[in-house]
Protein backbone atom coordinates (compact mmCIF):
# COMPACT_ATOMS: atom_id res chain seq x y z
CA UNK A 1 0.00 0.00 0.00
CA UNK A 2 2.87 2.01 0.84
CA UNK A 3 4.42 1.28 -2.89
CA UNK A 4 1.52 2.20 -4.47
CA UNK A 5 1.32 5.98 -2.46
CA UNK A 6 4.54 6.09 -3.19
CA UNK A 7 4.80 5.07 -6.99
CA UNK A 8 2.35 7.36 -7.05
CA UNK A 9 3.54 10.49 -5.57
CA UNK A 10 6.97 9.85 -8.08
CA UNK A 11 4.30 9.92 -11.14
CA UNK A 12 2.39 13.38 -10.02
CA UNK A 13 6.08 14.92 -9.12
CA UNK A 14 7.44 13.64 -12.69
CA UNK A 15 4.56 15.20 -14.32
CA UNK A 16 4.59 18.40 -12.50
CA UNK A 17 8.33 18.68 -13.32
CA UNK A 18 7.69 17.57 -17.34
CA UNK A 19 4.53 20.12 -17.38
CA UNK A 20 6.70 23.16 -15.56
CA UNK A 21 9.58 22.18 -18.53
CA UNK A 22 7.05 22.47 -21.20
CA UNK A 23 5.36 25.74 -20.10
CA UNK A 24 8.69 27.21 -19.46
CA UNK A 25 9.63 26.56 -22.49
CA UNK A 26 6.54 28.18 -23.80
CA UNK A 27 6.58 31.08 -22.08
CA UNK A 28 10.41 31.56 -23.48
CA UNK A 29 9.13 31.24 -27.02
CA UNK A 30 6.43 33.68 -26.34
CA UNK A 31 8.95 36.11 -24.99
CA UNK A 32 11.08 35.67 -27.65
CA UNK A 33 9.17 36.26 -30.52
CA UNK A 34 7.84 39.24 -28.57
CA UNK A 35 11.37 40.90 -28.81
CA UNK A 36 10.92 43.84 -30.81
CA UNK A 37 13.60 44.12 -33.56
CA UNK A 38 15.71 46.82 -34.34
CA UNK A 39 14.01 49.63 -36.74
CA UNK A 40 16.35 51.48 -38.76
CA UNK A 41 13.90 53.23 -41.49
CA UNK A 42 10.70 55.76 -40.53
CA UNK A 43 8.67 52.66 -40.06
CA UNK A 44 8.92 51.55 -35.86
CA UNK A 45 7.75 48.37 -35.31
CA UNK A 46 7.28 47.55 -31.88
CA UNK A 47 5.97 44.17 -30.28
CA UNK A 48 2.71 44.04 -28.58
CA UNK A 49 3.06 45.45 -25.48
CA UNK A 50 4.18 48.90 -27.45
CA UNK A 51 7.78 48.29 -26.70
CA UNK A 52 10.05 48.76 -29.69
CA UNK A 53 13.90 49.84 -30.58
CA UNK A 54 15.59 51.90 -33.10
CA UNK A 55 18.82 52.98 -34.53
CA UNK A 56 20.07 56.30 -34.63
CA UNK A 57 23.37 56.61 -37.02
CA UNK A 58 26.32 58.44 -36.73
CA UNK A 59 25.94 62.33 -37.70
CA UNK A 60 22.70 62.27 -36.52
CA UNK A 61 21.74 66.03 -35.95
CA UNK A 62 17.94 65.53 -34.88
CA UNK A 63 15.16 63.05 -34.77
CA UNK A 64 11.25 63.24 -33.96
CA UNK A 65 8.98 60.09 -33.18
CA UNK A 66 5.45 60.43 -33.96
CA UNK A 67 2.48 58.44 -32.96
CA UNK A 68 -1.01 59.09 -34.43
CA UNK A 69 -4.45 57.50 -33.50
CA UNK A 70 -7.84 57.81 -33.81
CA UNK A 71 -8.73 61.66 -32.73
CA UNK A 72 -10.59 60.79 -29.32
CA UNK A 73 -7.77 59.02 -27.77
CA UNK A 74 -4.07 60.22 -26.67
CA UNK A 75 -1.13 58.60 -27.94
CA UNK A 76 1.11 58.22 -25.10
CA UNK A 77 5.20 57.78 -25.10
CA UNK A 78 6.06 56.07 -21.38
CA UNK A 79 9.93 55.74 -21.99
CA UNK A 80 12.21 56.77 -24.26
CA UNK A 81 16.33 55.12 -23.40
CA UNK A 82 19.13 56.53 -25.24
CA UNK A 83 22.05 53.86 -26.00
CA UNK A 84 23.80 54.35 -22.50
CA UNK A 85 20.22 53.22 -21.20
CA UNK A 86 19.28 57.09 -19.61
CA UNK A 87 15.50 57.58 -19.35
CA UNK A 88 15.08 60.42 -21.44
CA UNK A 89 11.19 61.03 -20.10
CA UNK A 90 12.37 61.89 -16.70
CA UNK A 91 13.34 65.07 -17.75
CA UNK A 92 11.52 65.42 -21.26
CA UNK A 93 8.77 63.91 -20.56
CA UNK A 94 6.90 67.29 -19.25
CA UNK A 95 7.85 68.69 -23.12
CA UNK A 96 6.35 65.67 -24.83
CA UNK A 97 3.95 66.78 -27.26
CA UNK A 98 0.19 65.14 -26.21
CA UNK A 99 -2.98 65.70 -27.93
CA UNK A 100 -6.04 63.61 -29.03
CA UNK A 101 -4.93 62.06 -32.59
CA UNK A 102 -1.15 63.36 -32.40
CA UNK A 103 1.70 62.58 -29.79
CA UNK A 104 5.64 62.91 -30.23
CA UNK A 105 8.81 63.43 -28.91
CA UNK A 106 11.35 65.33 -30.15
CA UNK A 107 15.66 64.92 -29.89
CA UNK A 108 16.99 67.88 -28.96
CA UNK A 109 14.41 70.13 -27.52
CA UNK A 110 17.82 71.98 -26.01
CA UNK A 111 20.97 71.56 -26.21
CA UNK A 112 20.94 69.12 -22.70
CA UNK A 113 20.06 66.41 -25.11
CA UNK A 114 21.65 64.54 -27.50
CA UNK A 115 21.00 62.54 -30.44
CA UNK A 116 23.55 59.55 -29.70
CA UNK A 117 24.31 56.88 -32.50
CA UNK A 118 23.34 53.59 -30.70
CA UNK A 119 20.27 51.53 -30.35
CA UNK A 120 17.55 53.36 -28.37
CA UNK A 121 13.94 51.91 -26.78
CA UNK A 122 10.76 53.17 -27.04
CA UNK A 123 7.36 52.27 -25.04
CA UNK A 124 4.04 53.60 -26.12
CA UNK A 125 0.66 52.90 -26.16
CA UNK A 126 -3.03 53.98 -27.71
CA UNK A 127 -1.29 54.86 -31.06
CA UNK A 128 -2.20 53.32 -34.12
CA UNK A 129 0.73 54.24 -36.04
CA UNK A 130 4.40 54.57 -35.17
CA UNK A 131 7.06 56.71 -37.57
CA UNK A 132 10.44 58.13 -36.76
CA UNK A 133 12.28 60.71 -38.95
CA UNK A 134 15.70 61.55 -38.55
CA UNK A 135 18.06 64.25 -40.05
CA UNK A 136 21.38 63.41 -41.22
CA UNK A 137 22.22 66.26 -43.44
CA UNK A 138 25.37 68.39 -42.08
CA UNK A 139 24.55 71.33 -39.86
CA UNK A 140 24.65 74.72 -41.40
CA UNK A 141 25.75 77.64 -39.91
CA UNK A 142 22.98 79.44 -41.74
CA UNK A 143 20.15 76.98 -42.60
CA UNK A 144 17.03 77.36 -44.70
CA UNK A 145 13.83 76.41 -43.86
CA UNK A 146 11.08 75.93 -46.10
CA UNK A 147 7.51 78.00 -45.81
CA UNK A 148 4.63 77.65 -47.64
CA UNK A 149 2.21 80.55 -46.92
CA UNK A 150 -1.41 79.89 -47.25
CA UNK A 151 -4.37 82.74 -47.11
CA UNK A 152 -8.19 82.62 -47.47
CA UNK A 153 -9.46 86.20 -48.35
CA UNK A 154 -7.39 88.66 -50.22
CA UNK A 155 -5.40 90.67 -47.41
CA UNK A 156 -2.12 91.33 -48.23
CA UNK A 157 0.06 89.73 -45.74
CA UNK A 158 3.78 90.51 -47.57
CA UNK A 159 4.96 93.10 -45.39
CA UNK A 160 4.17 90.55 -42.45
CA UNK A 161 5.78 87.49 -44.24
CA UNK A 162 8.93 89.75 -44.30
CA UNK A 163 8.87 90.59 -40.75
CA UNK A 164 8.66 87.08 -39.74
CA UNK A 165 11.78 86.51 -42.25
CA UNK A 166 13.57 89.31 -40.92
CA UNK A 167 13.20 88.25 -37.24
CA UNK A 168 14.54 84.43 -37.97
CA UNK A 169 17.61 85.97 -40.30
CA UNK A 170 18.55 87.98 -37.80
CA UNK A 171 19.38 84.83 -35.87
CA UNK A 172 21.18 83.48 -38.98
CA UNK A 173 18.10 81.05 -40.24
CA UNK A 174 17.02 81.74 -43.68
CA UNK A 175 12.95 80.85 -44.15
CA UNK A 176 12.37 80.56 -48.33
CA UNK A 177 9.21 81.80 -48.42
CA UNK A 178 7.37 80.20 -51.38
CA UNK A 179 4.54 81.94 -53.19
CA UNK A 180 1.37 82.29 -51.15
CA UNK A 181 -1.58 79.82 -52.40
CA UNK A 182 -5.84 81.04 -51.71
CA UNK A 183 -7.39 78.81 -49.93
CA UNK A 184 -10.62 77.55 -50.94
CA UNK A 185 -13.58 79.74 -48.99
CA UNK A 186 -14.76 76.96 -47.30
CA UNK A 187 -11.67 77.18 -45.34
CA UNK A 188 -12.11 80.59 -44.07
CA UNK A 189 -12.85 79.87 -41.37
CA UNK A 190 -12.30 77.03 -39.30
CA UNK A 191 -11.87 75.16 -35.81
CA UNK A 192 -8.53 76.11 -34.36
CA UNK A 193 -8.78 71.93 -33.57
CA UNK A 194 -6.55 70.20 -36.15
CA UNK A 195 -9.06 66.75 -35.34
CA UNK A 196 -11.65 68.76 -36.67
CA UNK A 197 -12.89 67.46 -40.15
CA UNK A 198 -12.09 70.77 -41.94
CA UNK A 199 -9.47 72.09 -40.51
CA UNK A 200 -8.11 68.61 -40.68
CA UNK A 201 -8.84 68.36 -44.56
CA UNK A 202 -6.98 72.03 -44.80
CA UNK A 203 -3.96 71.37 -43.07
CA UNK A 204 -2.93 68.20 -44.93
CA UNK A 205 -2.72 69.82 -48.15
CA UNK A 206 1.10 71.29 -46.55
CA UNK A 207 3.83 69.46 -47.68
CA UNK A 208 5.84 66.96 -44.86
CA UNK A 209 9.06 69.30 -45.76
CA UNK A 210 7.92 73.10 -45.44
CA UNK A 211 6.49 74.78 -42.26
CA UNK A 212 2.99 75.40 -43.33
CA UNK A 213 1.25 78.77 -42.52
CA UNK A 214 -2.66 78.80 -43.00
CA UNK A 215 -3.86 83.10 -42.61
CA UNK A 216 -7.45 81.98 -42.03
CA UNK A 217 -9.91 84.66 -41.90
CA UNK A 218 -10.65 83.57 -38.27
CA UNK A 219 -11.53 80.81 -36.24
CA UNK A 220 -15.19 79.52 -35.53
CA UNK A 221 -14.43 78.96 -32.15
CA UNK A 222 -11.67 80.48 -30.66
CA UNK A 223 -9.97 83.54 -30.04
CA UNK A 224 -6.58 82.77 -30.43
CA UNK A 225 -4.05 84.92 -32.45
CA UNK A 226 -2.86 81.82 -34.21
CA UNK A 227 -1.84 78.16 -32.52
CA UNK A 228 0.12 75.45 -33.82
CA UNK A 229 -0.67 71.52 -34.16
CA UNK A 230 1.98 70.70 -31.84
CA UNK A 231 5.16 71.26 -29.98
CA UNK A 232 6.86 70.75 -32.28
CA UNK A 233 4.58 70.24 -35.41
CA UNK A 234 4.55 67.03 -37.64
CA UNK A 235 7.84 67.95 -39.37
CA UNK A 236 8.82 64.97 -41.91
CA UNK A 237 4.79 63.96 -41.59
CA UNK A 238 1.98 64.83 -43.99
CA UNK A 239 -1.03 64.90 -42.41
CA UNK A 240 -3.79 66.86 -39.66
CA UNK A 241 -0.85 68.15 -37.24
CA UNK A 242 1.49 69.79 -40.30
CA UNK A 243 1.01 73.27 -39.79
CA UNK A 244 -0.17 76.27 -37.66
CA UNK A 245 -3.13 78.50 -37.78
CA UNK A 246 -2.89 82.38 -37.95
CA UNK A 247 -6.01 84.26 -37.62
CA UNK A 248 -6.12 87.47 -39.58
CA UNK A 249 -9.29 89.08 -38.05
CA UNK A 250 -7.81 89.18 -34.87
CA UNK A 251 -4.81 91.28 -36.13
CA UNK A 252 -6.69 94.02 -37.69
CA UNK A 253 -7.23 97.42 -35.98
CA UNK A 254 -10.43 99.19 -37.33
CA UNK A 255 -10.31 97.14 -40.67
CA UNK A 256 -5.98 97.36 -41.28
CA UNK A 257 -3.92 94.49 -40.55
CA UNK A 258 -1.17 95.61 -37.81
CA UNK A 259 2.11 93.72 -39.39
CA UNK A 260 4.47 93.70 -37.22
CA UNK A 261 2.27 91.27 -34.55
CA UNK A 262 1.09 89.47 -37.45
CA UNK A 263 4.69 88.87 -38.91
CA UNK A 264 5.33 88.21 -34.81
CA UNK A 265 2.51 85.73 -34.43
CA UNK A 266 3.82 83.62 -37.57
CA UNK A 267 7.18 84.01 -36.54
CA UNK A 268 5.96 82.70 -32.80
CA UNK A 269 3.86 79.73 -34.47
CA UNK A 270 6.48 78.88 -36.72
CA UNK A 271 8.61 78.63 -33.72
CA UNK A 272 5.98 76.31 -32.04
CA UNK A 273 5.93 73.84 -34.70
CA UNK A 274 9.48 73.50 -35.09
CA UNK A 275 10.02 72.52 -31.51
CA UNK A 276 10.62 75.61 -28.88
CA UNK A 277 7.93 76.41 -25.82
CA UNK A 278 6.73 79.61 -23.96
CA UNK A 279 10.85 81.05 -21.76
CA UNK A 280 8.23 81.35 -18.70
CA UNK A 281 4.06 80.57 -19.03
CA UNK A 282 1.80 83.19 -18.14
CA UNK A 283 1.53 82.03 -14.38
CA UNK A 284 5.40 83.09 -13.91
CA UNK A 285 5.81 79.06 -12.72
CA UNK A 286 6.53 77.13 -15.79
CA UNK A 287 9.51 77.53 -17.79
CA UNK A 288 10.52 76.11 -21.24
CA UNK A 289 13.92 73.56 -21.11
CA UNK A 290 16.10 76.12 -22.97
CA UNK A 291 18.80 77.14 -19.98
CA UNK A 292 19.69 80.92 -21.65
CA UNK A 293 15.85 81.76 -22.40
CA UNK A 294 14.83 84.79 -19.75
CA UNK A 295 12.63 83.79 -17.39
CA UNK A 296 9.92 86.04 -15.95
CA UNK A 297 9.54 85.02 -12.19
CA UNK A 298 6.27 85.22 -10.12
CA UNK A 299 8.11 88.33 -8.11
CA UNK A 300 7.54 90.50 -11.14
CA UNK A 301 3.79 90.34 -10.81
CA UNK A 302 2.99 93.66 -9.90
CA UNK A 303 -0.41 93.04 -8.58
CA UNK A 304 -0.77 90.07 -7.86
CA UNK A 305 -3.26 88.66 -10.38
CA UNK A 306 -3.18 85.15 -12.50
CA UNK A 307 -1.15 86.65 -15.07
CA UNK A 308 2.60 88.13 -15.59
CA UNK A 309 1.74 90.54 -18.47
CA UNK A 310 4.60 91.87 -21.18
CA UNK A 311 4.59 94.77 -19.76
CA UNK A 312 5.46 93.66 -16.11
CA UNK A 313 8.27 91.16 -17.25
CA UNK A 314 9.88 93.92 -19.81
CA UNK A 315 12.59 93.26 -21.95
CA UNK A 316 14.66 92.56 -19.06
CA UNK A 317 12.44 89.60 -18.32
CA UNK A 318 12.25 88.32 -21.85
CA UNK A 319 8.81 90.11 -23.23
CA UNK A 320 10.73 91.10 -26.14
CA UNK A 321 11.34 87.52 -26.99
CA UNK A 322 9.74 85.65 -29.99
CA UNK A 323 8.44 82.97 -27.81
CA UNK A 324 6.70 84.96 -24.64
CA UNK A 325 3.77 83.79 -24.13
CA UNK A 326 1.78 87.14 -24.52
CA UNK A 327 1.79 89.76 -27.49
CA UNK A 328 3.66 93.12 -26.30
CA UNK A 329 1.96 96.04 -27.87
CA UNK A 330 4.79 98.64 -26.85
CA UNK A 331 8.37 96.39 -28.20
CA UNK A 332 8.38 93.96 -30.84
CA UNK A 333 9.43 90.55 -29.86
CA UNK A 334 11.92 89.74 -32.45
CA UNK A 335 14.80 88.34 -30.10
CA UNK A 336 15.99 84.34 -30.16
CA UNK A 337 18.10 83.50 -27.91
CA UNK A 338 21.55 81.29 -29.08
CA UNK A 339 19.81 77.93 -27.18
CA UNK A 340 16.29 78.60 -29.03
CA UNK A 341 18.65 78.82 -32.20
CA UNK A 342 20.36 75.64 -31.40
CA UNK A 343 16.91 73.69 -31.38
CA UNK A 344 15.37 75.74 -34.48
CA UNK A 345 19.32 74.59 -36.48
CA UNK A 346 18.22 71.43 -35.65
CA UNK A 347 14.71 71.09 -36.66
CA UNK A 348 14.01 68.52 -38.99
CA UNK A 349 13.06 70.10 -42.01
CA UNK A 350 16.01 72.73 -42.06
CA UNK A 351 18.72 72.47 -44.61
CA UNK B 1 -28.82 118.46 7.35
CA UNK B 2 -27.89 119.51 4.10
CA UNK B 3 -23.96 118.56 4.13
CA UNK B 4 -25.07 115.56 5.56
CA UNK B 5 -27.36 114.49 2.56
CA UNK B 6 -24.66 116.05 0.25
CA UNK B 7 -21.56 114.01 1.81
CA UNK B 8 -24.08 110.30 2.01
CA UNK B 9 -24.81 111.66 -2.19
CA UNK B 10 -20.88 112.26 -2.60
CA UNK B 11 -20.13 108.77 -1.50
CA UNK B 12 -22.86 106.90 -3.31
CA UNK B 13 -21.53 108.23 -5.92
CA UNK B 14 -17.84 107.51 -5.48
CA UNK B 15 -19.23 104.22 -3.87
CA UNK B 16 -20.44 103.58 -7.88
CA UNK B 17 -17.33 105.17 -9.49
CA UNK B 18 -15.05 102.84 -7.99
CA UNK B 19 -17.35 99.90 -8.43
CA UNK B 20 -16.14 99.72 -12.14
CA UNK B 21 -12.62 98.00 -12.42
CA UNK B 22 -10.05 100.14 -13.95
CA UNK B 23 -9.76 99.39 -17.65
CA UNK B 24 -5.98 98.13 -17.77
CA UNK B 25 -7.08 95.60 -15.10
CA UNK B 26 -10.18 93.84 -17.44
CA UNK B 27 -7.47 94.31 -20.29
CA UNK B 28 -5.02 92.01 -18.10
CA UNK B 29 -7.47 89.52 -18.30
CA UNK B 30 -7.93 89.51 -22.46
CA UNK B 31 -3.82 88.76 -23.17
CA UNK B 32 -2.33 86.23 -24.20
CA UNK B 33 -1.46 84.52 -28.08
CA UNK B 34 -3.77 81.84 -26.86
CA UNK B 35 -6.24 82.91 -24.97
CA UNK B 36 -8.96 80.89 -23.74
CA UNK B 37 -12.04 82.21 -21.40
CA UNK B 38 -11.83 81.56 -17.60
CA UNK B 39 -14.66 82.98 -15.15
CA UNK B 40 -12.94 83.26 -12.06
CA UNK B 41 -11.27 86.38 -12.66
CA UNK B 42 -13.81 88.10 -14.56
CA UNK B 43 -16.21 87.12 -11.43
CA UNK B 44 -13.20 88.38 -9.62
CA UNK B 45 -13.41 91.73 -10.76
CA UNK B 46 -16.59 92.50 -9.41
CA UNK B 47 -19.85 94.68 -10.59
CA UNK B 48 -19.30 97.03 -13.35
CA UNK B 49 -16.41 94.68 -15.41
CA UNK B 50 -19.40 93.92 -18.18
CA UNK B 51 -19.47 97.87 -18.48
CA UNK B 52 -15.75 97.84 -19.14
CA UNK B 53 -15.68 94.50 -21.45
CA UNK B 54 -18.69 96.16 -23.61
CA UNK B 55 -16.29 99.50 -23.83
CA UNK B 56 -13.72 97.13 -24.91
CA UNK B 57 -15.99 95.20 -27.31
CA UNK B 58 -16.82 98.36 -28.82
CA UNK B 59 -13.38 100.35 -28.91
CA UNK B 60 -12.19 100.39 -32.69
CA UNK B 61 -9.20 101.79 -31.88
CA UNK B 62 -8.35 98.46 -29.95
CA UNK B 63 -6.70 95.61 -32.08
CA UNK B 64 -9.27 93.05 -32.95
CA UNK B 65 -8.29 90.06 -30.66
CA UNK B 66 -9.01 92.34 -27.72
CA UNK B 67 -12.75 93.12 -28.99
CA UNK B 68 -13.23 89.45 -29.62
CA UNK B 69 -12.51 88.50 -26.36
CA UNK B 70 -14.24 90.69 -24.80
CA UNK B 71 -17.14 89.79 -26.57
CA UNK B 72 -16.30 86.15 -25.50
CA UNK B 73 -16.16 87.20 -21.73
CA UNK B 74 -19.75 88.82 -22.18
CA UNK B 75 -21.08 85.48 -21.93
CA UNK B 76 -20.79 85.47 -18.30
CA UNK B 77 -23.20 88.33 -18.16
CA UNK B 78 -26.99 88.11 -18.34
CA UNK B 79 -28.12 91.34 -17.96
CA UNK B 80 -29.93 93.46 -20.26
CA UNK B 81 -27.46 95.98 -21.08
CA UNK B 82 -24.95 93.48 -22.23
CA UNK B 83 -28.32 91.13 -24.06
CA UNK B 84 -29.18 94.46 -25.97
CA UNK B 85 -25.14 94.96 -26.73
CA UNK B 86 -24.36 91.27 -27.78
CA UNK B 87 -27.90 91.62 -30.13
CA UNK B 88 -26.26 94.58 -31.84
CA UNK B 89 -22.70 93.02 -32.27
CA UNK B 90 -24.92 89.72 -33.40
CA UNK B 91 -26.25 91.93 -36.31
CA UNK B 92 -23.15 93.62 -37.43
CA UNK B 93 -21.77 93.31 -40.88
CA UNK B 94 -18.42 92.05 -39.83
CA UNK B 95 -19.02 87.79 -39.75
CA UNK B 96 -16.40 87.90 -36.97
CA UNK B 97 -18.03 90.01 -34.55
CA UNK B 98 -21.94 89.19 -35.61
CA UNK B 99 -20.64 85.69 -34.43
CA UNK B 100 -19.15 85.76 -31.38
CA UNK B 101 -21.69 88.26 -30.36
CA UNK B 102 -24.60 85.32 -31.06
CA UNK B 103 -22.13 82.88 -29.62
CA UNK B 104 -22.24 84.51 -26.51
CA UNK B 105 -25.81 85.91 -26.35
CA UNK B 106 -26.74 82.31 -26.53
CA UNK B 107 -24.68 81.62 -24.19
CA UNK B 108 -25.85 83.96 -22.04
CA UNK B 109 -29.65 84.05 -22.49
CA UNK B 110 -30.46 80.66 -24.20
CA UNK B 111 -31.97 79.58 -20.92
CA UNK B 112 -33.34 82.42 -19.45
CA UNK B 113 -34.74 84.33 -22.80
CA UNK B 114 -34.91 81.74 -25.75
CA UNK B 115 -37.09 83.64 -28.12
CA UNK B 116 -34.43 86.58 -27.65
CA UNK B 117 -31.45 84.24 -29.24
CA UNK B 118 -34.31 82.66 -31.54
CA UNK B 119 -35.06 86.01 -33.33
CA UNK B 120 -31.43 86.88 -33.85
CA UNK B 121 -30.75 83.25 -34.75
CA UNK B 122 -33.52 83.27 -37.69
CA UNK B 123 -32.25 86.85 -38.74
CA UNK B 124 -28.26 85.03 -39.27
CA UNK B 125 -29.80 81.82 -40.71
CA UNK B 126 -30.13 84.46 -43.71
CA UNK B 127 -26.81 85.70 -43.64
CA UNK B 128 -24.14 85.18 -46.79
CA UNK B 129 -21.74 84.45 -44.63
CA UNK B 130 -21.72 80.53 -44.32
CA UNK B 131 -20.34 80.39 -40.72
CA UNK B 132 -22.75 82.50 -39.49
CA UNK B 133 -25.51 80.36 -40.86
CA UNK B 134 -23.65 77.44 -38.98
CA UNK B 135 -23.58 79.27 -35.92
CA UNK B 136 -26.96 80.25 -35.79
CA UNK B 137 -28.53 76.62 -36.94
CA UNK B 138 -26.63 74.70 -34.42
CA UNK B 139 -28.43 77.14 -32.04
CA UNK B 140 -31.89 77.32 -33.56
CA UNK B 141 -31.56 72.98 -33.65
CA UNK B 142 -31.48 73.17 -29.30
CA UNK B 143 -34.02 75.58 -29.64
CA UNK B 144 -36.45 74.57 -32.53
CA UNK B 145 -36.17 71.39 -34.08
CA UNK B 146 -38.71 72.20 -36.74
CA UNK B 147 -37.36 75.42 -38.08
CA UNK B 148 -33.96 73.97 -37.55
CA UNK B 149 -34.79 70.83 -40.26
CA UNK B 150 -36.06 73.64 -42.89
CA UNK B 151 -33.09 75.38 -42.74
CA UNK B 152 -31.36 71.82 -43.74
CA UNK B 153 -34.10 71.58 -46.53
CA UNK B 154 -33.46 75.12 -47.97
CA UNK B 155 -29.51 75.29 -47.17
CA UNK B 156 -27.78 74.63 -50.64
CA UNK B 157 -24.10 73.66 -49.31
CA UNK B 158 -23.52 70.45 -48.52
CA UNK B 159 -20.08 71.07 -46.37
CA UNK B 160 -22.56 74.19 -44.56
CA UNK B 161 -25.48 71.40 -43.74
CA UNK B 162 -23.17 69.10 -42.74
CA UNK B 163 -21.43 71.21 -40.44
CA UNK B 164 -25.01 72.56 -39.18
CA UNK B 165 -25.39 69.04 -37.64
CA UNK B 166 -22.10 68.46 -36.27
Amino acid sequence: MLGLFRSILIFLLLTLIIQSCGSSDTNQNDVDSELPTVSTGNDLNPNSSGNGLFEIKSGTVSFLIQATSATNTKPQFNSLKDPDGNELLTTLGEFAWKSNGYSNLLVPISSSYDPKPGIWSYSATNYSQLKLDMRTSDLSETPTIKVQPYISGSDNISSALNIMKSIFSTSGINLDVEDTETLESKYSQVSYNFNNSTTSEMVSKGDEDKVNLFFITDYTDAAYLGNAAGIPGSQGLKGSHNGVLINLSAHKTGGSLNNQLLGETAGHEMGHFLGLFHPSESAGTLFDPIADTPQCPLSQNSNNDSKLTAEECGQQYGADNLMFWDSWENGNQDNLTEGQVYVLKRALIAK
Amino acid sequence: MKSVILLVLIFVNTSLVMAVPERNKVMRLLEGRHWELREGPFKRLGEGADQRLREIADNTSLTNYLRFRALIALSLYDNEETGVHLERHARSGDSSFARRGFSSLSRAFSRSEPDRVRKVAEHLMESPEAQLRIAAAREMRKIDPPTFQKFLQRESKAWVREAARE
